[in-house]
C-alpha cells in the first residue's frame, strides 16, 4: 500500500517537473524567436529605408530582390501605405522585382477570406493598375469583408476603368456593395473617372444613377448641371431627384436656379422641395429669395425650418426676408430667429478669426 | 550642428524620417512617444521638433501645447506629421502653436524641404 502511494506521488512529482521544463523551454525557445525575429526585422527595415531614400547600392538592392523571407515582404508592405511620391514608387518597383505583386493577385483566387482580404489591400496600397480585374472579380466575393476591402483597393488603385464595375454592381444586390464606401472609392479616382462616371446617368440601375449624381455634386462637375437639371424634374426615382438637387446646391451653378425654384411648387414631392430649398440656400442666388420666402409660415415644420436656413445663407435680401417674418410674429418666427441667430454667430465667428489674423 | 527631435510610434516612419534627416547633415534624437518628447526636448533643447499627432502617453497636440508654455522652448519650430487631413485637425494643430502641418502617407523629400524652409526662416 505504501509503496503503491509513494510511487503515485513520485509519478506525480515527475510529471509536474517535465510539464514545467516543457513550458519553460518553450517560453525560452519562442522569446529567442521574437528577439531573433526583431533583430531580422531591424535589419530588413534599414535596407528598406535605404531603399527608399535611394542610396541602396546596385548589388544590394540585386540581392535584396532575391532574399526570399516573408518578413520583408511584410515590412514593405507596412511601409509602402505610409508614404509617397518618388520613395513610393521606388518600394513598388522593388516588390513587383521580387515578384510580390504577382504573389498578391494570385492570393487573390485563393480559398479564405482573410487571405484575400490582405491580398487586395496589399494591392490597393501598392496602386498597381494591372491588379484592377483581380479586384473587380473580389467585388462579386461571399464574404462582405472581402468586398469592402477590394471597393476601397479598386479606388486606391485608381484607374477610371473600374467606375462601370463598381456602379453597375449597385443595383445587382443592393445589401452587396456598401453604398457610401463605392462613393468614396470613386470619388478617390477623381477626375479622371468623370467621362465614365457620367456614363452612369444614362444607366438603367436607380442606385447607379444616384451615386453617379452624388458623385458628380461632391466633384463640383460643372459641365453635368444640364444633365441633372433635367435628372431632376425626370427621372423616375424620387432617390435619383432629391440627390439631382443636392448636387446642383453644391455645384452652385446659376443655370440651376430657375430649376430648383420650380421643385418647390406644391405638387412636388415635400422630400424634394425641402432639399431643393436647402440647395438654393447653398446657391446663395438673391433670385431665389422671393420664392423660399413664400414658404417661412408653411405649416410643416421641415419645409419652414429649411426655408428660414436657405435665407439665412443667402444673406441680404434673406436676411431682410427673415427679419419681417419675425416681425410678422407668424407661423415661421421661430426658425427664422433661429436661422439669424445662427448667422449672427458666424458672422461673429469670421470676424474674430479675421482679427486674430491681424494680430 | 541643428538639432532635430523627431517623435513617432510607428517605427518605420521614426527610423526613415531619422535616416533621412541624419543623411542630409542634421544631427537627430529619435523619440517613441510624446512624453519622452517633453523630456528630451527640455534636456536638449532642440532647432526643430516633427511630431506625430496620435502618439502613446502625450499627443502631438499636447506635446506643442506644453512646448509652447515652456519658456525656454516656446519659440522651437515646430512640424506635425499625422495621418489625420482633416480641415479640422489641420486647424487644431495650427491652434496648438505647430509651425507646420503634413499629413501620412508622406513624401521623405518634401518632408526636408519644409524643414529647410522651416529652419530657414527661424
Amino acid at each position: 500500500m505504501k509503496t503503491a502511494l509513494s510511487t503515485s506521488v513520485i509519478l506525480l512529482s515527475a510529471s509536474i517537473i517535465s510539464f514545467l521544463i516543457a513550458t519553460v523551454s518553450i517560453r525560452f525557445v519562442r522569446t529567442i524567436r521574437e528577439k531573433r525575429l526583431v533583430a531580422i526585422q531591424i535589419d530588413l527595415r534599414r535596407v528598406l529605408i535605404k531603399l527608399v531614400s535611394g542610396d541602396l547600392p546596385s548589388a544590394t538592392l540585386a540581392q535584396a530582390i532575391k532574399f526570399k523571407t516573408i518578413h520583408f515582404d511584410e515590412l514593405s508592405e507596412a511601409m509602402v501605405s505610409k508614404i509617397k511620391g518618388e520613395a513610393r514608387e521606388s518600394l513598388v518597383d522593388f516588390l513587383e522585382a521580387r515578384g510580390a505583386v504577382d504573389g498578391a493577385i494570385s492570393r487573390t483566387y485563393r480559398l479564405g477570406a482573410m487571405k484575400r482580404c490582405k491580398a487586395a489591400s496589399f494591392l490597393g496600397n501598392c496602386g498597381i493598375k494591372r491588379s484592377r480585374l483581380a479586384l473587380e472579380r473580389l467585388l462579386d466575393n461571399r464574404n462582405p469583408e472581402v468586398r469592402s476591402t477590394a471597393i476601397r483597393a479598386l479606388g486606391l488603385v485608381g484607374d477610371p476603368r473600374s467606375v462601370e464595375a463598381l456602379l453597375t454592381r449597385l443595383d445587382r444586390d443592393r445589401k452587396a456593395l456598401p453604398f457610401g464606401m463605392v462613393l468614396v472609392a470613386l470619388n478617390r479616382i477623381g477626375s479622371v473617372g468623370n467621362r465614365q462616371v457620367r456614363n452612369g446617368l444614362d444607366g438603367e440601375g436607380e442606385w447607379q444613377r444616384a451615386a453617379t449624381v452624388e458623385l458628380l455634386g461632391l466633384q463640383g462637375v460643372i459641365e453635368a448641371v444640364p444633365a441633372l437639371v433635367e435628372h431632376l424634374s425626370s427621372d423616375l426615382s424620387f432617390e435619383v431627384r432629391i440627390r439631382c438637387a443636392r448636387a446642383l446646391g453644391r455645384i452652385g451653378s446659376p443655370r440651376a436656379t430657375q430649376k430648383l425654384i420650380d421643385s418647390l411648387s406644391p405638387e412636388v414631392p415635400l422630400g424634394l422641395r425641402v432639399v431643393s430649398c436647402g440647395a438654393l440656400g447653398l446657391m446663395g442666388d438673391p433670385r431665389s429669395v422671393v420664392p423660399i420666402a413664400r414658404f417661412l409660415n408653411e405649416n410643416n415644420q421641415s419645409m419652414s425650418r429649411a426655408a428660414a436656413n436657405a435665407l439665412a445663407q443667402i444673406g441680404g435680401g434673406g436676411i431682410a426676408a427673415l427679419k419681417a417674418c419675425v416681425a410678422a410674429d407668424g407661423f415661421g418666427a421661430g426658425h427664422a430667429i433661429e436661422a439669424l441667430a445662427r448667422s449672427d454667430i458666424k458672422e461673429n465667428a469670421k470676424e474674430l478669426n479675421s482679427r486674430k489674423a491681424i494680430v | 550642428m541643428t538639432l532635430i527631435l523627431v517623435a513617432d510610434d510607428d517605427p518605420d516612419i521614426l527610423e526613415l524620417v531619422t535616416y533621412k534627416l541624419e543623411n542630409s547633415g542634421y544631427k537627430v534624437i529619435p523619440v517613441p512617444d510624446g512624453a519622452e518628447a517633453i523630456r528630451c526636448a527640455r534636456e536638449s533643447q532642440p532647432d526643430l521638433m516633427i511630431l506625430d499627432v496620435m502618439m502613446p502617453f502625450h499627443s502631438g497636440i499636447e506635446v506643442t501645447i506644453e512646448i509652447r508654455n515652456d519658456s525656454t522652448l516656446k519659440n522651437v519650430p515646430i512640424i506635425l506629421l499625422t495621418a489625420r487631413s482633416m480641415e479640422l485637425d489641420t486647424e487644431r494643430g495650427f491652434a496648438a502653436g505647430a509651425t507646420d502641418y503634413m499629413t501620412k502617407p508622406f513624401s521623405p523629400r518634401e518632408l526636408l524641404s519644409r524643414v529647410e524652409a522651416v529652419l530657414g526662416r527661424n
